[in-house]
């Protein structure tokens, strides 16, 4: 079983996220970078996979010469192969961009299962998984929670995440590609003598230009900015000091139609509050 | 990718309005409607509102595109949030987990009709759908949308949250279309719906069937007890205001009627009323279900922070300047013990045995 998985470098999420308003862009000085949390579940699977087909692993990132370093851990979480394809990791590349690339990279190697994450948690488009399979003519299934693989290796059953901890299970036959959930497994660590032997490893580089893509992104960036401010609600005098504070410090809550409130005995209450539901549609 | 496969003709039946499907050049801004338990979901009501504001700007027509198995009796209600004409197709291929089938069907009808623009609600169904058709298409897409506006040249301009939130960036869309977009549920307000308002129906035949190459097995309706609290569709919320454990069983009871899941305050997790990982806002979860019922949970900005994007919420709390009212589409002045119980009381009196809840 070959299996290729996209992996990306992304902030780590618990530094915070500072907007530059004159650069029109992220203070980015202080960060560090990790393994985009839903790839390292992917790559996960794809060893556990192997483990059990045989077969090779290949990790592929497009992105800064500086991501060389989530693919040597990947190496250590039990990788065979990894492929660096160097850019710079401005917003100027969109998911189809960097969905165009990937494809064509993957196409040059065997694959039977493709494995991305679901989304990243930097951009977070959710939606280079889904171009990709659909440039290379796979079949896709996003979301995945589970993935069972045939004992004759020719297709694959998985469970993927709806809404509301519904899934809907489903069949596809192999090659496929596939999207990991962060519910799919329970992500290993690499051990500190595999880290040092993985330091000493070749991380293969690919050239774009090699790649002979024609096609760029089909979305601009155009600025990035804090986010919005909250609906603020105006604190009253019906408030206690303490608690207008906190709502002014922390952006207040949205004010919603606070007149309709009911009273009176409980089974009163009870009618109205259970015809209010019922009127919303909530007792189907 | 092959396409072929599908045809399509104006069929005759009854909302039937015939006529010249056709538009020339890219005109016009497509919703594309999902539907639920025989009702337009609340996301696709957000997007056609929205896209209503577009198309008044570019004055051009709102179309809504209705697919599925079952979703003729639907046909009227786009109209009545702005939609000037309704595509409606009905086929059993349709099915909500066939992906391909949909796939299909939109690229082919976006080929024949050419619409400027192209909005999803963000749904299972539009994460993949929308990537997959963007891909095809070549055009430009943005998921997630906060905000879609048009700009001076007639580009798509979409906002979205990135890095987990803590920033919005902007993109455009290439000039290609249509230039798409999906739109996250809970940004847009949704107006009051106008009877009055009539579209034309045009009803859509799906002629020739496309191949599928995921086949669909089964679907698992998620257990409320168990799902994750950010996964459910209806929370109940318990604070300090239970007073004591052995209140719970009331909480649960109402949860059971309702097929809710139950989260709490922090104090609740504290007391070990409510596990570590049902705990909602700052420091604990943040969720967006279609209903919060908040029983005697103060409201203060550190709950709040993880609740807010709920749809629709209802407090019962003894105390009337609590803030959590200020949040509240109904609020219940009254103590949980004596509420809740009559509550659960009235629902075993409306709804005799719970109803199955199917996607
Ligand atoms: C850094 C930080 C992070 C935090 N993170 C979180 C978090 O993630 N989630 C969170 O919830 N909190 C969090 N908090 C705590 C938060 O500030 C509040 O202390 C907490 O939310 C209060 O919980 P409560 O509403 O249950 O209790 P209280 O504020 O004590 O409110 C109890 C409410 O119940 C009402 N009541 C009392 N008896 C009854 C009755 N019999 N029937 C009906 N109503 C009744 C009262 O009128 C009152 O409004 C955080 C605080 C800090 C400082
Ligand atoms: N630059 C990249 N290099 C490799 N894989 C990527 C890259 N960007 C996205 N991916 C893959 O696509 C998934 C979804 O990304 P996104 O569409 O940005 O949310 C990620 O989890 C990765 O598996």
């Amino acid at each position: 079983m070959n299996i290729v998985v996209c992996v990306k470098e992304v902030p780590n999420p618990t530094f915070p996220v500072e907007v530059d308003i004159q650069k029109n862009a992220v203070k980015s000085e202080e960060w560090n970078y990790v393994i985009n949390p839903y790839d390292e579940v992917a790559l996960e699977e794809a060893v556990r996979i192997k483990e059990k087909f045989g077969g090779q692993v290949t990790v592929i990132t497009l992105g800064a010469e500086r991501a060389g370093a989530i693919l040597r851990k990947c190496l250590c979480i039990g990788a065979d192969r990894a492929i660096l394809i160097p850019s710079d990791s401005a917003f100027a590349w969109d998911g189809f961009a960097i969905a165009n690339v990937l494809s064509k990279a993957i196409s040059r190697l065997p694959h039977d299962i493709v494995l991305c994450g679901y989304q990243s948690i930097d951009r977070g488009g959710a939606e280079v998984g889904s171009i990709i399979a659909e440039l290379l003519g796979l079949p896709v299934v996003t979301a995945v929670v589970k993935l069972d693989i045939a004992p004759d290796g020719k297709s694959a059953t998985v469970c993927r995440r709806l809404e509301r901890g519904a899934r809907a299970v489903k069949r596809s036959p192999l090659p496929a590609l596939f999207t990991a959930d962060l519910m799919l497994n329970e992500p290993r660590y690499p051990t500190l003598p595999c880290i040092k032997w993985a330091l000493k490893q070749e991380i293969e580089k690919l050239d774009v230009k090699s790649l002979g893509v024609e096609a760029g992104p089909l979305t601009e960036f155009v600025t990035i900015s804090r986010p919005p401010p909250k609906k603020v609600f105006i604190p009253t005098g019906a408030l206690s000091p303490a608690e207008r504070i906190k709502l002014l410090t922390g952006g207040g809550a949205a004010k919603k139609s606070s007149s309709n409130i009911v009273e009176g005995a409980p089974h009163e209450v009870a009618k109205k509050v259970v015809d209010f539901l019922a009127e919303k549609r909530f007792l189907l | 990718m092959t396409l072929g496969n599908f045809a399509f003709r104006v069929a005759k039946g009854l909302f039937t309005m015939e006529g010249d499907i056709k538009m020339t050049g890219a005109k016009g801004i497509w919703v594309f409607i999902e539907s639920e338990r025989d009702e337009i979901r609340k996301v696709s009501l957000e997007t056609l509102c929205e896209a209503r504001k577009l198309a008044n700007g570019l004055n051009e027509e709102l179309c809504a595109l209705l697919l599925g198995d079952k979703v003729e009796s639907l046909a009227e209600l786009p109209p009545h949030y702005g939609a000037d004409r309704v595509f409606l197709m009905q086929h059993e291929s349709l099915s909500y987990h066939n992906v391909d089938a949909h796939l299909n069907v939109v690229a082919n009808l976006v080929k024949e009709n050419s619409p400027r623009i192209l909005l999803f609600g963000s749904t299972p169904l539009a994460k993949e759908l929308a990537p997959r058709l963007a891909a095809q298409l070549r055009v430009g897409l943005v998921t997630d949308a906060a905000d879609v506006k048009i700009d001076a040249s007639g580009k798509l301009v979409v906002r979205k949250p990135v890095y987990g939130g803590k920033a919005h960036a902007t993109f455009a869309c290439a000039p290609a279309t249509p230039q798409m977009a999906s739109v996250a549920p809970g940004f847009m307000d949704v107006k009051p719906p106008d009877a009055s308002r009539k579209g034309e129906v045009v009803k859509l035949a799906l002629v020739a069937g496309g191949k599928t190459n995921v086949e669909f097995i089964e679907f698992i309706k998620g257990d409320p007890r168990t799902v994750a609290i950010t996964e459910a569709e209806m929370i109940v919320a318990v604070g300090r205001g239970l007073e004591k454990k052995e209140n719970l069983s009331l909480i649960e009871e109402l949860a059971d009627k309702l097929g809710a899941s139950i989260g709490g305050s922090r104090v609740a997790v504290d007391n070990g009323w409510v596990p570590a990982e049902r705990q909602v806002g700052m420091t604990g979860k943040t969720v967006a279900p279609r209903l919060y019922i908040a029983c005697g949970i103060s409201g203060q900005y550190p709950h709040t922070v993880g609740m807010e994007r709920s749809g629709t919420v209802m407090v019962i709390n003894t105390d009337r300047n609590a803030p959590m009212f200020k949040l509240a589409d109904i609020g219940v002045l009254g103590d949980v013990s004596q509420v809740v119980p009559a509550i659960s009381k009235r629902l075993s009196e409306v709804i005799a045995p719970p109803k199955e809840k199917a996607q």
